[in-house]
């Protein structure tokens, strides 16, 4: 008795079990339609499997670079390739805790500054508008290090007192560091290479 | 941690060059698009390389891209579905326009009948013998992968010959006509 189809194809890709392919072996040694069929499955095959096929090298090439790119924009890379590829509102900045209090501060002066000019502005527009620009700005110096709440109070004051105060000038600790924190491990070993 | 991700590292180097074509060969033949395979390697070995358990050996990284390919292309399957199915309106709309340019393009085509034949293949189907005879897995890898018996692997990889076997007649028919 002949073999069904899906057995023969079956047999084309080494899936039929030790008994039944030694039978199967006989059948188409004696059966020319089974034979013939076989034949044409196994054809059929290799005519996919050596059918022609775009070159992968380039993909290959351009998927690597991809990849190890996409790793050192992530946590894995190092802080250099970040800073190229990322625009900067996307950069991540880790800022140290004193740091972070000192930019409050100065935002917070920067602010108050701002207010205090607006305010002037406002009543003193009118006749004031040309000698605005004409103005010396003052320029005030505050060393950070060590600045307490009371000495804020006294900037405050400073600024109050002053016509018009435009530049604040903060300095910072000498040993301030606004490294990137976390060790950019991946990347390095990348460019290592 | 720095030795972990060292190794890790060193691992995904040496597999790569290997895997790359593996996965290459499976998306190609599954899309029938260079572009969209070589995005669908690339989508697939960014998961590889960002999973946290590492895969115990070659074999198993082989499989696992081979699932994500699969799973991806099924998306790509979607969308191609749905774009086929507005050219066939626009052939209704324009039948005399498309039919004398589409022939000299088909006879000029004769290298790719293979994958425009796989291409013709149900998605089920094609996935199947595409694991078979480009991924050179087994009925039972193929099974583990898709989640099917090994008999039905056996029944779908003939169903696909069957089919495959009638759209080469058709279409090596109409290239001679043409
Ligand atoms: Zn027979």
């Amino acid at each position: 008795m002949c073999p069904k189809d899906e057995i023969i194809s079956a047999y084309v890709d080494g899936e039929v079990e030790t008994p039944w392919t030694e039978k199967l072996k006989a059948h188409f040694s004696e059966c020319a339609k089974c034979k013939a069929r076989l034949k044409e499955l196994q054809s059929m095959s290799q005519l996919l499997k050596h059918d022609k096929e775009p070159d992968f090298k380039p993909a290959l090439n351009r998927v690597y670079k991809r990849i190890y790119f996409h790793s050192s924009e992530k946590s894995l890379g190092s802080g250099r390739q970040q800073e190229k590829e990322l625009p900067f509102w996307k950069r991540r900045v880790h800022i140290p805790m004193p740091a972070a209090v000192m930019l409050s501060v100065v935002l917070f002066i920067l602010f108050a500054s701002f207010f205090f000019f607006m305010g002037q502005n406002n009543t003193q527009m009118a006749n004031k508008g040309q000698e605005l620009y004409n103005t010396q700005p003052i320029q005030v110096t505050v060393p950070i290090e060590g600045l307490e709440a009371k000495d804020l109070e006294v900037l405050l004051k400073l600024l109050n007192n002053k016509d018009f105060s435009q530049e604040v000038l903060m300095e910072l600790p000498e040993d301030s560091q606004f490294t990137v924190f976390g060790e950019p491990e991946f990347g390095d070993c990348a460019i290592d290479k | 941690m720095l030795k972990k991700t060292k190794d890790r590292e060193e691992r995904f180097n040496e597999e790569y060059p290997i895997l790359f074509p593996i996965i290459y060969r499976v998306s190609y033949r599954i899309t029938g698009d260079e572009a969209i395979s070589e995005d669908l390697c690339h989508e697939a070995f960014i998961k590889y390389y960002e999973r946290h358990e590492p895969l115990p050996d070659i074999n198993q990284a082989k499989y696992w891209l081979i699932r994500v390919v699969k799973n991806m292309s099924l998306n790509y399957e979607k969308k191609r579905m749905r774009e086929k199915n507005a050219v066939s309106k626009l052939e209704k709309i324009t039948p005399q326009y498309m039919e004398s340019t589409e022939k000299e393009v088909l006879k000029e085509e004769t290298k790719i009948v293979v994958q425009e034949a796989l291409d013709k293949l149900p998605y089920k189907l094609r996935v199947v013998l595409v694991f078979k005879e480009y991924a050179q897995l087994n009925y039972k890898e193929i099974g583990a992968i898709l989640g099917i018996s090994e008999g039905n692997v056996k029944v779908r990889i003939f169903r696909a010959r069957e089919r495959l076997e009638k759209i080469l007649k058709e279409e090596s028919a109409y290239v001679s006509e043409g």
